[in-house]
């Protein structure tokens, strides 16, 4: 039996999507049969960062008004063979699915597959309601950002109102400059405001726009150390210890520290 | 409050009718539709007791008469009760010094309401976007950034006590008060309670307050 995570934010914006496909793709990458569900009906976007827009035959929705079996409606993933999308519906509604129908599907998935990657939409509405209904886990996304950190926090209230009480905080978007000038949020000051614990720290990177874009997710690049984190928050998820990644400018990874080092100068 | 003009629900104690005499015209208007809505369920009814709470100044002797023979006869009502609503509402809770309390033991999330009559003791912070409500007094071992109301009823010696105090609105009785903007905010713990009559926050200081 598999466990089914659900990545959620409550704001728009913060990167559930990306987070999503990059989790999905690393938990695939280290040999886990995993599957990542679109729970965006009406907006689906997991597809296209995935580049598999094109291969969309059956949906979610026909899986689940029987138009077709599940296993027709789940997509291959062009580099991953234990890698697999279930595609939602563009032309319908989120209120066109029940909780019900959501948990019935999520526990069919978890018998098959390791990991069930479930991206929730923003808000807190219906969609957000079957996203979460078959969870076992949630991960959420926050910026350094008041608004997103306040979002966060009504978020995991709702999930503890439901039961989901297992959940962490997956901290997007930090640039390390701007939190040293004190221009924005550290990542302390949102583990103290959300109370939550804390599963990764994903950098601001510009090559996220790029993988977006090209449809192919950071974690495959291996230079990048955005994909980095996101292949460290895969190990925590399957249980391993991983010390967070050190986003300083000079650190290991920097030319300039190589250099320094060269030289004796730390 | 509710705009309902008859609520009924069901408590521990039996059945209870709640009835909003101001909703309605005069004492007829209100007993046809108190029938309409009994007459839903008349085998229900059957044998029960029947609590009504209602202002019962607006109901005069004969009146009374009529509702209990309605009530006893048409639906066979074993027992009716009659409790002023006036006086529930108007109960001040007194416990400030020694009463009933509760504990909440976890962080009070945006979104999230509390309500109860006596004092709150919360271990954990009171996010933004949350709203707490208490007959006395209001303790966060923690950090309180919500609404916060302490003393409802009109207690005025309740107190609101947090080890960081930045409350978006505080209130305490009928007096309320939001933090001051760009003023520096204090790191150390703070007690608001009313003097004369406004709300007044100081330092906490042992000395003082016990």
């Amino acid at each position: 039996m598999g466990e089914a995570i659900v990545i959620t934010s409550g704001k728009g914006g913060v990167g559930k999507t990306t987070t999503t496909a990059n989790i999905g793709t690393a938990l695939a990458s280290m040999g886990k049969k995993v599957v990542v569900v679109d729970g965006d009906t009406g907006l689906r976007n997991l597809d296209v960062l995935m580049g598999l827009e094109n291969r969309i035959v059956f949906t979610l929705m026909d899986v689940l008004e029987e138009n077709c079996k599940l296993k027709q409606a789940l997509i291959k993933d062009k580099r991953l063979p234990n890698l697999f999308l279930l595609p939602t519906a563009q032309t319908r509604d989120k209120t066109d699915i029940t909780k019900e129908q959501m948990l019935s599907l999520v526990n069919e998935l978890k018998g098959e597959f390791d990991y069930v990657i479930l991206d929730c939409p923003a808000g807190i509405e219906q969609g957000f309601e079957n996203a979460i209904a078959g969870a076992d886990r949630a991960l959420i996304v926050v910026n350094p950002e008041v608004t997103s950190v306040r979002d966060a926090d009504r978020v995991i209230g709702k999930l503890e109102a439901k039961g989901l009480e297992d959940h962490q905080l997956i901290v997007n978007r930090i640039n390390s400059d701007m939190v040293k000038s004190g221009d924005m949020l550290d990542v302390n000051d949102i583990l103290d405001s959300l109370a939550v614990k804390l599963i990764g720290i994903i950098p601001d990177d510009r090559n996220i726009t790029i993988s977006t874009n090209k449809g192919e997710p950071i974690v495959l690049n291996d230079k990048a150390l955005s994909g980095q984190a996101f292949r460290n928050v895969a190990r925590r998820i399957m249980g391993e210890q991983v010390p967070f990644l050190n986003f300083d400018s000079n650190n290991e990874n920097g030319f300039l520290y190589s250099l320094k080092k060269l030289f004796g100068i730390k | 409050m509710l705009d309902e003009t008859i609520i009924i629900k069901g408590n521990k104690e039996g059945l209870n009718a709640v009835i909003n005499m101001n909703k309605f015209k005069d004492f007829d208007e209100m007993l046809d539709s108190l029938i309409e809505r009994l007459s839903k369920g008349k085998i229900f009814y059957k044998g029960c007791t029947l609590k009504i709470t209602t202002e019962l100044k607006y109901i005069n002797e004969k009146d009374l008469r009529r509702l209990k023979d309605v009530l006893f006869d048409e639906f066979l009502i074993k027992d009716c009760i009659f409790e002023n609503s006036e006086e529930n509402n108007n109960k001040i809770f007194s416990g400030i010094y020694e009463g009933r309390t509760k504990f909440i033991r976890r962080t009070v999330r945006s979104g999230q309401v509390i309500n109860y009559s006596g004092n709150l003791v919360i271990v954990g912070d009171v996010n933004s976007g949350s709203e707490i409500y208490a007959g006395g007094n209001i303790i966060v071992i923690g950090a309180l950034r919500g609404y916060v109301h302490a003393g409802v009823g009109g207690n005025q010696k309740a107190i609101v006590a947090a080890f960081y105090l930045q409350p978006e609105i505080l209130q305490i009785g009928d007096i309320a008060t939001r933090s001051p903007e760009d003023s520096v905010k204090p790191q150390y713990p703070e007690v608001a309670r009313i003097k004369g009559n406004t709300i007044v926050v100081e330092p906490y200081l042992p000395n003082k307050f016990i």
